[in-house]
């Protein structure tokens, strides 16, 4: 029997994968699938605590709303490195500095 | 009391109309803004002859046909109250006119058309929101608007020191306008802030009452009355302009564009004197009375004071500014006079100098087109022009014609306003009389001499260049020209509309005499 | 017959609708151009010989008019009313002047198609004759007025196209300067004669003629309650009016423009100095006549054309322009006119209107025949100057016989038309004289210019025709005259109607021409013109537009009365002895100064020379016309009007603007330099930047914290969140 803990273990690894990725890549591309990532493993966390303690659908509603608006910032995300690749020609991070004051 | 015809407000919104049609056409396609703005004011130009047909000359009060009244903000009485009369008409009249004649004559304007025309409808809505509105917060609110369209068409548009004038103009007019603000809150309290506390028509009904009251100023009781009347008129006087306000003037006319002298010198010169006939004197008929004297003197200034400034001009529109000076100062004599010559002769002074001063104006522009200097003799004394009869045949003709309608040539519309004025005058004023006459003649010679330094003689080199005017050119030349000739000869039309609301006016000040 | 619109109003329309039509062809289709407008003035003629045949042969009594009146516009409305109203105005003085202004100006229409035909081949366009026919039909319009307000219309109409007309050779400064001298001078006389108007209008109510006369025979015009800056109604309207004349009929003081009117084109100048312009002005000092009667002002009246009449003449005397001499003797004799109207010799003066206008037509037409003959091959200008003419009669025999008949009619020789009206003026000046001294001196000056009249136009003729030729070369190039219909046809009509039969009625002043009249051998002349009676209007109703006529027509025609009033046997044979004696001196004196002449100029026994020298000083005042022009335009313009221009004009922007209104910038300056130091130091300094100072700290810490790097934000949240989760 597969334990909570072990669908927590999981997604930690998957969240600290997320946060490896966001932080150490360069690549805008990159960083945008960490973000997948730490989303997926909180979709993970939500269906796994749902699914062991209260035994509802809440948490798999919130996964399927998790996927969704994880599509959703994954084509804006996209849409503006597309955008920013066409100004800048290029999609690493640290050319878009332009917020700095 | 809302009337059955819209046409009022048709009238009123359909430059916003252009305006907000302006803003949808592309930046790169200025020549379909002309043709919108051109459009937009053959419209408006044809819903004012409309109303023309059916304006009702038998009635000398408000046309209740057109009257248009609803709510606008509640809590203080403010309406939205627009109405036309036998005054304010031939003004309507005259806007039209000339706004559809500018944006034909401002055909060449290449920089930043879009907001060029886009101000231009502005501005002419504003006008007419000033004629039209019966309701003294709103009159307010329109007077004000037009200052900002004129701040900017003479600020970007204008000559070398476009923004000198255009701050004098504005800052001279916000001063006028703020005298009329306190005006206009004091007779808001001295009705007790009622129902129709800000309706023009409805001051007039109190008039009686404002004679006897006192109000403090400084600590001195000073009669009501007389104080804000005289607030009123220099916020009337500024804008006419009158002696010793009219020094923004020949500034504002030198700097700007030939479209908007011509508006300037047409239009919002006679708001003043429309102000004087629609506020100032029927809420405060007793203090007119009291004050006329001083207001016939004043004329009188501008009469002669104007011609003579005229005649020592070197730049051939600032002449003309100051024959504008010299001309209403014929309209402030007459409405002194308070006698129905008098007066009827002032508003067809209105009318008429709106046209022959915008024939002049654009007759100037139309020459500065082509040589881009406007000198009768330079400052190192050199000639500007000279032989301009022989290099410019047409031309010279519609000169000559707008020249004399200016001097009040009989035959030309001029006189008769003239002689309907210095009938009035002569009655009351005879010594006032025997000077402004003198007015007359230097009026002649200052327009003669400019003619004749500018037009006879040999051709000066540099004007063998210049062109005859054009088929667009002549095109809106043509309507004034027929205006000033056929209200010259059969001047009934106009006098028809206005005599029933000018004689009431009359009618009125004779009480408190 | 039936008066109305269609049978009056045309003699105005024809040439005003030509004048309307020419504005749009004359610039391409000159030649139709022209056609119209000879056209319309002849036709305009002929109408007015219709209602010359109906007044004057017609049974009507002298005194008969007829008015009829519009209403122009009015202002009624909201119980109150004012109307203005035009009309026309007909009797026989009307009747008379109509046939006459329109007949010369046919004449001068046709002459102007042959003096300016090179002008309009040279590329100009007809407007010439644009201007010409508006201005005759504004003449006519004058003529026909039944109220001083459209006197004034047409009045100034017509100082516009004389302005025009003048400044017709437009490429020329001098025709710049000679027409603004015209209209502004004329303006002068016009602004008062408005103010006469407006004093009339506003005490009477009206301002038509009628009206006019009646109210002087109620006395409205001399009631003391209507008195004006102290003088009467009448004096102060009347002399107001008569202003108008001075300035329209080149009067002295103001008659410094009608010389230089010469710049215009010759036709122009025979249109203005004979038939139209200079003789509304007289027209209308006769329609005041009651008014300047009840006021008292007619010697002042006298003495102002006793004076020009006699200095224009001394100036005409020096003059070696052709036109110029011309122009001084129309000044001359529009003097005569006036001191007849001062002497009130009423239909004298109007006869000598008439007279005048026909035989100076005649001359100045003459005059262009002889200029446009007379081209310099070196300037490509016509020659007026005296000086290089010379011995043309055998070139031009039709100009030299119609001239020499002019100059014998304004010379005043018997037989000639001008001696019969100059001889009745100057007979009844020299009555009027001996009754009141103030009238003295007006008639010895009218009698002294008939001197130099009759002299310096014979001058100007034996120099012009007789003699040899001074300037060989020019003559040489004269080309012979040939009888043309439109050079010579004009004048040869025109010399016909000098002859003083035709005003006369006889060869001694009897019986030719029947009037029907009770007696039936009076002079038509003096039967059908007479002195409006003032009591006889004050029962007048007027008459609307189209209003058949209905009233009995009288046959009575009064007589001129050589008894000026007298009743007494022995006055009226001494008044007849006067005259006779006037008559005769008159003669003498025509003959005395023709005789001059030709001594001078003819034998040359006497020299001209001689009298230029021994009295110098005088002939300099000559020649610079007494210096008024120098007084006008160095003096009153050039010192008075412009420099007080320039220092008004200083004062508006070079100081009122400059310093008063721009000053409150000043003003204005000190207040925001204290409310800025204020500000600066206190509120934005101390205040406002203390703060800020203290943010710019943080502001930097945090600076380097936002490096705009996304991925050091991560780090950041992270360390903050574990640190968040440590401190837990």
């Amino acid at each position: 029997m597969v334990s909570l803990p072990s669908f927590l273990f999981v997604s930690f690894i998957l969240f600290l994968a997320g946060i490896v990725v966001m932080i150490a890549r360069k690549n805008v591309i990159a960083i945008l699938l960490g973000i997948e990532l730490i989303l997926n493993a909180a979709a993970l966390n939500f269906v796994a605590y749902t699914r062991f303690i209260n035994n509802n659908l809440e948490g798999h509603i919130i996964a399927l709303f998790i996927i969704v608006i994880a599509a959703a910032e994954a084509a804006v995300g996209l849409a503006i490195v597309i955008r920013f690749y066409q100004i800048r020609e290029s999609i690493h991070i640290d050319d878009a500095t332009q917020l700095q004051s | 009391m809302s009337g059955t015809s819209n046409l009022l407000n048709w009238i009123l919104w359909m430059p916003i109309l252009g305006v907000l049609g302006i803003l949808v056409i592309p930046k790169a396609k200025a020549g379909v803004v002309r043709l919108w703005s051109l459009a937009n004011t053959f419209i408006t130009l044809g819903l004012t002859v409309k109303l023309w047909m059916g304006f009702d000359n038998a009635l000398s009060g408000m046309q209740d046909a057109f009257t248009i009244k609803m709510p606008w903000i509640k809590q203080f009485h403010i309406n939205y109250h627009l109405a036309v009369d036998g005054i304010s008409m031939p003004m309507i009249i005259l806007t039209s006119l000339l706004f559809f004649l500018c944006v034909l004559c401002s055909w060449k304007i290449s920089k930043q058309v879009r907001g060029y025309y886009a101000l231009l409808l502005f501005l002419q809505s504003a006008v007419y929101g000033v004629f039209l509105s019966m309701d003294f917060f709103l009159f307010y609110v329109y007077w004000e608007v037009m200052l900002i369209p004129m701040f900017f068409l003479i600020g970007i548009w204008g000559g070398e020191n476009r923004e000198y004038a255009a701050v004098k103009f504005f800052l001279y007019t916000f001063f006028g306008s703020i005298l009329m603000l306190v005006g206009m809150i004091a007779l808001y309290h001295a009705t007790g802030g009622e129902a129709d506390s800000f309706s023009l028509l409805a001051l007039r009904e109190h008039a009686d009452k404002f004679i006897g009251m006192n109000v403090s100023l400084f600590g001195f009781d000073v009669p009501f009355d007389k104080l804000f009347f005289v607030f009123m008129f220099i916020g009337f006087a500024i804008k006419v302009p009158v002696f010793p306000f009219h020094t923004w003037l020949p500034h504002a006319h030198v700097q700007a564009p030939t479209a908007i002298s011509v508006i300037l010198a047409g239009v919002l010169l006679k708001m003043g004197t429309y102000g004087f006939l629609r506020i100032a004197f029927p809420i405060f008929p007793g203090a007119t009375v009291y004050f006329s004297e001083c207001i016939a003197v004043l004329g009188l200034i501008n009469i002669i004071y104007g011609a003579f400034c005229a005649m020592a001009q070197t730049d051939v529109k600032k002449l003309i500014a100051y024959s504008s000076v010299s001309h209403m100062g014929f309209v402030m004599l007459g409405m002194a006079a308070m006698t129905s010559q008098g007066l009827n002769g002032a508003v067809l002074q209105m009318f008429n100098h709106g046209t022959s001063t915008a024939m002049m104006f654009l007759l100037i522009g139309i020459l500065y087109e082509r040589s881009h200097h406007r000198w009768i003799v330079r400052p190192d004394g050199s000639k500007g022009f000279g032989g301009l009869y022989t290099q410019l045949p047409v031309y010279s003709i519609v000169f000559i014609i707008a020249m004399f309608a200016s001097m009040g040539l009989p035959g030309l519309s001029g006189f008769i306003s003239e002689a309907l004025i210095f009938l009035g005058i002569y009655s009351k004023y005879t010594t006032m009389t025997v000077i402004a006459l003198l007015g007359l003649l230097i009026g002649a010679a200052y327009l003669l001499w400019m003619f004749k330094r500018m037009f006879f003689g040999e051709v000066v080199e540099e004007c063998k260049s210049y062109e005859d005017m054009n088929a667009r050119e002549i095109f809106y030349m043509t309507p004034l020209c027929v205006a000033v000739i056929v209200f010259g000869i059969w001047p009934s039309p106009i006098l028809n509309i206005m005599k029933g609301s000018v004689n009431s006016l009359v009618v009125l000040l004779a009480k408190y005499q | 017959m039936d008066y109305t619109i269609s049978t009056i109003a045309w003699i105005v329309l024809f040439p005003f609708f030509a004048f309307v039509i020419n504005a749009f062809l004359a610039r391409k289709a000159t030649k139709i151009a022209v056609i119209i407008s000879c056209g319309a003035i002849a036709l305009s003629s002929v109408w007015a010989l219709r209602i010359f045949k109906d007044f004057i042969f017609g049974n009507y009594a002298s005194d008969f008019y007829i008015r009829k009146v519009f209403t122009w516009f009015d202002l009624n409305g909201a119980g109150l009313s004012f109307n203005v109203n035009m009309g026309i105005y007909i009797d026989n003085m009307t009747a008379i002047m109509l046939l006459m202004v329109t007949v010369v100006a046919t004449l001068i229409h046709i002459f102007s198609t042959y003096y300016m035909k090179d002008d309009m081949n040279y590329g100009r366009d007809g407007r010439f004759f644009v201007y010409m026919s508006l201005f005759t039909s504004a003449m006519l319009g004058l003529v026909l007025s039944d109220n001083l307000l459209s006197v004034f219309i047409f009045w100034e109409l017509m100082g516009f196209c004389s302005y025009s007309l003048i400044g017709h050779y437009y490429e020329k400064d001098g025709a710049g300067n000679a027409n603004i001298k015209a209209f502004m001078t004329t303006r002068v006389g016009d602004v008062f004669f408005l103010l006469g108007i407006l004093a009339i209008w506003t005490n009477i109510g009206s301002v038509g003629f009628v009206e006019m006369y009646a109210a002087i025979a109620d006395g409205v015009f001399t009631d003391p309650a209507n008195n004006v800056f102290g003088i009467s109604l009448a004096a102060f309207a009347g002399m107001s009016i008569f202003m108008g004349t001075i300035g329209k009929s080149a009067q002295f003081p103001l008659q410094v423009w009608l010389p230089d009117a010469m710049y215009g084109p010759t036709p122009c100048s025979a249109l203005i100095h004979a038939a139209t312009m200079v003789a509304a002005g007289v027209y209308l000092s006769l329609r005041i006549f009651p008014l300047l009667d009840v006021a008292g002002l007619t010697p002042l009246v006298a003495w102002i054309g006793g004076i020009t009449a006699f200095g224009a003449a001394t100036i005409a005397l020096v003059q070696t322009d052709f036109k110029a001499v011309l122009a001084y003797s129309t000044i001359s004799q529009l003097g005569y006119m006036v001191l007849g109207v001062g002497v009130g010799s009423y239909n004298a003066a109007f006869m000598h209107l008439i007279t005048h206008a026909i035989f100076k037509a005649c001359l100045f037409l003459s005059a262009g025949s002889v200029i446009h003959s007379l081209h310099d091959h070196h300037t490509h200008e016509h020659v007026q100057e005296m000086p290089r003419m010379g011995g043309l009669r055998h070139k031009m025999k039709f100009t030299w016989f119609a001239m020499w008949c002019c100059t014998l009619a304004i010379a005043g020789i018997p037989f000639f038309s001008g001696f019969v009206s100059k001889d009745r003026i100057l007979g009844d000046a020299l009555i009027q004289a001996l009754h009141n001294k103030v009238y003295i001196v007006p008639a010895i000056l009218g009698f002294a210019g008939a001197l130099l009249t009759a002299f310096y136009m014979c001058r100007m003729m034996f120099l012009t025709f007789h003699g040899e030729p001074r300037d060989k070369e020019l003559y040489e190039h004269i080309p012979e005259e040939k009888f043309s219909w439109n050079r010579n046809l004009p004048l040869l009509i025109l010399a016909v109607f000098t002859l003083g039969v035709w005003f006369s009625g006889s060869l001694t002043g009897q019986k030719l021409v029947k009037v029907a009249s009770p007696e039936g051998k009076l002079e038509w002349f003096s039967t059908l013109v007479v002195k409006p009676d003032v009591n006889k209007f004050k029962t007048y109703t007027s008459e609307k537009w189209g209003n058949t006529d209905t009233r009995v027509k009288g046959i009575e025609k009064s007589h001129y009365d050589p008894k000026h009033g007298m009743t007494n046997e022995e006055e009226i044979h001494h008044v007849h002895q006067v005259h006779v004696i006037g008559a005769i001196a008159s003669i003498f004196i025509a003959f005395a100064g023709v005789f001059i002449a030709y001594m001078m100029y003819i034998r040359k026994s006497w020299n001209p020379g001689w009298w230029v020298s021994t009295f110098s000083g005088w002939y300099r005042a000559l020649q610079n016309k007494y210096y008024m022009d120098d007084l006008y335009i160095k003096g009153v313009i050039q010192k008075g009007l412009l420099p007080l221009n320039r220092f008004l004009a200083w004062i508006d922007m070079g100081l009122y603007d400059r310093y008063i209104v721009d000053g409150w910038a000043g003003v204005s300056k000190v207040f925001y330099t204290f409310s800025k130091w204020f500000d600066d130091l206190w509120v934005d300094t101390v205040m406002v930047d203390g703060t800020g100072a203290s943010v710019r700290l943080f502001n930097v810490v945090l600076r380097t914290l936002q490096s705009g790097k996304i991925q050091f934000y991560f780090i950041m949240i992270i360390v903050v969140l574990a640190g968040y989760i440590l401190a837990l």
